[in-house]
């Protein structure tokens, strides 16, 4: 299995930036084409925000059209805080039902004009 | 001549002055605009701050009364006419100094770190261990937001200030760009009013990004923050307003529109109010 150590790979603790949650993105998706599964680890990171979190495992789950139990099964993700863990399942939700909508070719105005918070 | 501004409070009425604020130093014939006002609250010094940045950079401001010339002056509002009278300093430790970000999503991640572990934390002792951490990635959250969908090429502008004796800070961003609305309602192809647009923008999966990338937490990841710390959470945008406030929420329509979208909050300093299960089992 191969492993990343997210830390390392990016250079800092503060996995902030979306830029930065795509460089996850990319090398996740490469371990993911050559190997069942990928072990990513969070150790000693300082920030995780939703943005990094979308643009690296919330893409991944909607372009390898993994739902929970399949990321779970081909992501194993250590080191984060249980908080954090929380926004992790927060994101392949939202991913998921987005890659849905995608797949049905849901019309978007449709769609919104009936998702407006009241 | 002088214009006197309204006392600037929390309420959405007030917040909405500012459109007025705006198209008054606008309008201003002279080069130095002079205001009558006992009070700023930081929000109105970051949109000033940023409005006349952008919109009128050859335009200084002072006030009459001499301590909100102090006031400006420390928070480093830079267009505060030379000729402004000062009064007695205030404590610096008590100002959040107005900053702005701009830059690519790496550079500006970065400043914001080193923003609030510099001038933020440093003046707030009781903001501790995890309470740090969630108030760092909501403020990230913001500025982020602010870049990616206001795309104002002037950045995004924050000031603040501490209230020790009252256990919270305030602290206000602004962005003079598209606006929330706007990029709503052409993301959406719907007529909604601004207030709409804002409230729909703030629900968990909403976003204006394409469908093919994953989005739309950020706003609802902050919204539930505030909820727990007891906080408050405000946003105006163009013509539009919302606001929450221990879980509920006030929408309105403002009488003069803002350009861009100015984002408020007010942070209790309570460590034990950042997280859910906290809360639940303590409060």
């Amino acid at each position: 299995m191969k492993s990343i150590s997210v830390v390392e790979t990016m250079g800092t603790r503060e996995l902030l930036s979306p830029d930065l949650g795509h460089r996850l993105y990319e090398l996740i998706r490469d371990a993911l084409r050559k190997n069942d599964s990928v072990h990513v680890d969070f150790a000693t990171y300082e920030f995780l925000s939703s943005s990094f979190l979308n643009r690296s495992l919330g893409q991944i789950s909607m372009d390898f059209d993994l739902d929970q139990e399949r990321f779970d099964r081909r992501i194993q993700i250590v080191g984060l805080e249980k908080d954090d863990i929380d926004d992790v399942r927060l994101c392949v939700q939202n991913a998921v039902m987005r890659k849905k909508l995608l797949d049905k070719k849901i019309d978007l105005n449709q769609y919104y004009s009936t998702h407006l918070a009241h | 001549m002088e214009w006197q501004l309204p006392h600037f409070s929390l309420k959405p009425e007030s917040i909405g002055q500012l459109g007025v604020l705006g198209s008054t130093i606008l309008a201003w014939a002279s080069d130095c605009v002079t205001l009558k006002s006992k009070f700023l609250r930081p929000y109105c010094v970051c949109y000033l701050e940023h409005f006349v940045s952008k919109f009128a950079a050859s335009r200084f401001i002072k006030f009459e009364e001499s301590s909100v010339n102090q006031y400006l002056a420390q928070s480093g509002f830079s267009h505060l006419s030379g000729d402004a009278e000062l009064s007695t300093p205030f404590n610096q430790s008590m100002i959040i100094q107005l900053q702005r970000f701009a830059g690519d999503s790496t550079t500006v991640s970065r400043q914001v770190v080193s923003w609030v572990k510099q001038e933020l934390f440093p003046f707030i002792p009781a903001i501790k261990g995890a309470l740090k951490k969630h108030v760092t990635e909501n403020l990230w959250e913001i500025v982020n937001n602010a870049l990616t969908h206001g795309r104002c090429p002037h950045g995004v502008t924050t000031c603040g200030q501490f209230y020790p004796n009252c256990g919270y800070f305030e602290i206000a961003f602004y962005d003079a760009g598209l606006g929330i609305p706007n990029t709503v309602r052409t993301f959406a192809g719907k007529d909604w009013s601004d207030d709409q647009c804002i409230a729909w923008a703030t629900q968990e999966g909403h976003s204006t990004s394409p469908l093919a990338e994953s989005a739309g937490l950020g706003l609802h990841l902050l919204r539930q923050f505030l909820t727990v710390n007891g906080g408050i959470f405000q946003i105006a945008s163009e013509n539009g307003y919302y606001g929450e406030h221990h879980g509920r929420v006030n929408r309105a329509l403002l009488r003069n529109k803002i350009e861009g979208t100015l984002v408020n909050l007010r942070i209790i300093f309570d460590e034990r109010l950042y997280s859910l299960e906290v809360s639940d089992e303590e409060h």
